[in-house]
Order: C-alpha cells, then structure tokens, then sequence
C-alpha cells in the first residue's frame, strides 16, 4: 500500500466533520462547552443556541451529547431534523423509551407524564430552523411538561424569527449565541488540526502571515477554513506529486493559498 | 489534474493584475506628491513675489511726488540749474576721487531714517498746500531741536574712525530705489559735516529739484556754496526761496551770510 504524503495527510484533517472526537477545544468552544454543561442542569424549558453557519454549533452540540452521555443516559441528539411530523413523534418514543410501536402525540405526551420524572430527559435539536411551524409546537408542548428539556440551535437569522413567535418568547430561558474565532484562535485551530495528525513540520510552517491571508478570507468561520485548508493541501499533494521541484518544503508557499482562495472565489480574477 | 494548471494560469492573471494595480498605484501617488510639492512650491515663491510687490508699493509713492514737484516756478529752476550745471561739471571728477576714500564721520543715527520716513507719510496727507509748510517748519525746529539734543549728548558719543562709504552707498542706493527728497538731504548734510563741500552742494541742488518747498535743500546748497566761495549765488538762492516762502531759519542764515559772520 502507497504511504500517504504528508500533504494528503494535512488534506484529511480539514474534511469538515461534525464529529465530536475531532471537537478542537479552543479558549472559546471550551469555554461554550462549559457554559452549554452549566446551563443544561438547571431547570429551564428551553435553551437557544445560536451563530453564524459553520461557526461550530453541530460539533458542539455532538461534544456535549458525549459529555452528558457519561453521567445521564437519558440525553437525545437529532442532527438532522426529522421534517415528517409522525415520524417526529415515533422517532421522540423510540429514543427515549426504546420502544417501536405507533403512537400518535398526544398518547406520548401523556407517557412523558406518566414515565418520565421531573428534568429527566435532554433532547438536543441541531438545524431547528428546519423545523416546521406544528413541529415546533409540538416541542413546546413536550417542554411544557417540564419532563423533557430542549437545547434548540439554529443559524444566527433565524434566531429572530423564532423568539418573535410568542411561545417561544417566555420558554427560552437561555441563549448562547456562539461567536467566530479570533486570529489566534483560528491559528491554534489550525495547529491543532495538523498535531493531531503528527504533521509538526507543517504546522510549523504556518506563520502569522499566513493565518492572517486565510482568516481575511474566511472570517474565522470554522468550515470555510476546512475548505480553505482542504484546498490548499491538494494544491499541495498535486505539486508534490507532479512538479515537486516547484514545492518549497519548508514554508506554506503564498501562491498556493491565493491560489486555494481563487479556487474558493475569495479572489476575483 | 487539468483543474489544478488551469487554477495555476488564473492565479498568474491575478498576480499580473496585482503587480499593474500596485505600479499604477504608485505612479499616481509619485505623481500627486509631484503635483502638490510644486503647487506648494509656486504657493511659497507667488507669495514672496507678493511681499517683495507689497513693500516696492508703499515705495512707490514718493516716487509719484517728483512729477507734483516739477511744478516749480521758471526763476527758481534757473537759479538752481545754473548752479547744479556748474557744480555737476565740476565735481564730476572730484566724485570719482572722493567716492572711494575712507572717510572719519560721527557714526549716524539711524533713528533719524525712520523719522524722516514717518515725517514723510505725513507729509502725503496733507494736501493743502500752507499745512504743508507750516507742518515742515514744524520740523525743521524739531530737526533742529534734535541737532541740539545731539550736540548736548555729543560727550556720549564715541567717535570713531570707520568706513563711512557703506552707508553712504546704502543711502545712496536708497536713494536711487525711492527718490525720497529727504535721503538726498540727509546725504547732502553728511558730505557738508564731512566738509565734502562740492558733494553736499551736488545732493543740495538733487533734493531742491525733487522737492523745491523744502527750506534744508536751500539751507545746505547756500551753506555749500559759501564755503565753496560762491557766496553771491548762496544769498541769490536764499532770497529766492525767501521771496516765495517764509522760514525763519533761512533768513536767519541769509543775515548771517550778508553780514559775514557766516563764512
């Protein structure tokens, strides 16, 4: 079998993933993971969490779910939203109490009550945008039983729209709104990608100017510096493959990233 | 991968298009800075070029006077021009000698310029003709009274022996630039001090011709002439002017030079 370079390597540290062992743990998302642990063990109904596309919430949420899942088995993670409304409700029975049999919503209302204890059950909603209108009712309704607590994320823009719907105005207890990175941050990020892999060398060829080239383009957005990276490394792994003599090895070459960034059409020409 | 060469040629239209924008760039900033350094610099020289005008105009006044002054009567050119054509012609020779020796003079007030360039924007004021002369015999008798302080702080003053001529020149030179009646006298009064008579004469008769009402050009083209032996031409000068004006101080020195005690 063909030994992967490093560029191919450093190329696979940036496929965007929402999985929570890849969660790079920043002063930030550390601080949001934290903050995420405190708020969902007092008694809310409801906790919004919000931010730009790509800033982290879906890995955040998937960390969380891991970090509950140690202490409290009773924590629910839906990344995709279930836009069906009965398989809404049979997919809510099913998970919580691991049966499969029909039921409509109102008999698993009246099951929560019955079965459920009082802040037992966490169910985590990533995409909540998604979500119907019904849907959404039917989520307040469930929290209204004061058994099962919502922690509901959603893109920044939709946050408005969904505090303006009156019921949910007075269940959200909670908001957590996610901001993008600073400079360093994104720089660590990065780092950390590539350490994670053992790629020392070429973490250590990314300077300030650098991160300071790619954080202009993407704004610190988590997965537009996946994109950014991932592109880059294929530049890289194409070179290296078949001009090798036109790969400098021992600093990120500044062509290669305007080129990453023309190919991303960050740069016009 | 044919994408990756084809990004490659986009990439060296980026860079071209970078390296064209940076060299415009630069072109019009060296170019703006060219155009403002030399703005400033036509600023700065018009500006001087104001100034320079500005002083020259406040000049150019008294320079208007000689054509006013020319309307002098027939009898007291004659008297003049007889006397300037004779003292000209004959010290054209001397000024080439005496212009260039060292001279041992009091060292001269400056202050005195000054006053005389006040007394002068005075004099532009008053257009009624009797203002004029009683405010001149004004300062005459204050001249005079200056002399007086003069010679009473004489004790204070060092005498000294030094080049004269440059000051004289820069007079001179003055002079020339303004055609200022007084500097002629005052040129006129330090050849006569210096007993330069025939110099003093010269500037005498030069300032009576800018300015004819002014008792001092008679005073010292008289006193020159006396001391040069031509005492009939200094008594025909003073009672000329005497006919046509009074000063006190003239006919004092007429007397004088009538009965002999003025030699």
């Amino acid at each position: 079998m063909e030994k992967k370079s490093h560029y191919s390597k450093a190329k696979e540290c940036f496929i965007d993933t929402e999985d929570a062992k890849k969660f790079i743990e920043l002063d930030q998302s550390v601080y949001f993971l934290e903050k995420l642990k405190q708020t969902v063990k007092k008694p809310l109904k409801m906790i919004l969490l919000y931010g730009e596309p790509g800033i982290g919430k879906s890995i955040l949420l998937n960390r969380l779910y891991l970090e509950l899942l140690k202490s409290n088995s009773n924590v629910h993670l839906f990344l995709s939203p279930i836009l069906d409304e009965d398989n809404f409700t049979k997919t809510l029975y099913r998970k919580i109490f691991s049966r499969d049999e029909n039921i409509d919503f109102n008999q698993f209302v009246d099951l929560v009550n019955k079965e459920l204890s009082f802040n037992s059950t966490l169910i985590l909603l990533d995409e909540a945008q998604l979500y119907s209108n019904s849907q959404m009712e039917k989520i307040r309704i469930l929290s209204d039983t004061r058994k099962i607590k919502f922690v509901v994320s959603l893109h920044k823009t939709e946050q408005e729209d969904l505090i303006a719907k009156g019921h949910f105005q007075t269940r959200i207890w909670e908001t957590i709104e996610l901001k993008p990175p600073s400079m360093n941050e994104l720089e660590t990020y990065i780092k950390k990608k590539l350490l994670g892999k053992n790629l020392f060398n070429l973490a250590n060829q990314f300077h300030k100017k650098h991160i300071k080239f790619i954080y202009k383009y993407t704004k610190g957005n988590y997965r537009e510096t996946n994109k950014f990276l991932y592109h880059l490394f294929e530049i890289y792994e194409y070179y290296e493959k078949n001009k090798p003599s036109k790969i400098n090895f021992s600093r990120i070459s500044k062509k290669y990233l305007e080129m990453s960034a023309i190919k991303l059409g960050y740069i016009d020409v | 991968m044919y994408e990756i060469e084809e990004l490659e040629k986009k990439w060296k239209r980026y860079r071209l298009k970078k390296i064209f924008k940076k060299f415009t760039y630069l072109i019009f900033t060296a170019s703006a800075i060219l155009i403002i350094s030399l703005i400033l610099y036509e600023f700065s020289n018009t500006k001087k070029m104001v100034v320079a005008n500005v002083e020259i105009d406040k000049k150019e006044p008294k320079n208007e006077e000689i054509p006013k002054k020319e309307n002098v009567t027939n009898v007291e050119k004659k008297v003049l021009k007889e006397d300037k054509n004779k003292t000209i012609i004959q010290d054209k020779e001397i000024k080439k000698i005496e212009e260039e020796p060292k001279v041992v003079v009091l060292k001269p007030s400056t202050d005195f310029l000054t006053r005389i360039e006040n007394l002068e924007k005075k004099q532009q004021t008053n257009k009624i003709k009797e203002n004029r002369h009683i405010k001149k015999e004004k300062v005459e008798e204050n001249s005079k009274k200056n002399k007086q302080n003069e010679t009473i702080k004489k004790p204070k003053i060092v005498i000294e022996k030094r080049d004269n001529s440059n000051i004289i020149n820069e007079l001179i030179k003055k002079f020339e630039r303004t055609k200022d009646p007084k500097i002629a006298i005052f040129l006129s009064r330090i050849y006569y001090k210096d007993k330069h008579y025939k110099k003093a004469l010269e500037w005498a008769v030069i300032a009576n011709e800018l300015d004819n009402s002014n008792a001092n050009s008679w005073i010292l083209f008289a006193k020159s002439s006396v001391k040069l032996g031509k005492k009939e031409e200094a008594i025909k000068a003073l009672e000329t002017f005497l006919s046509k004006h009074k000063s006190y101080k003239t006919k004092r020195l007429l007397d004088e030079i009538k009965n002999g005690e003025f030699k």
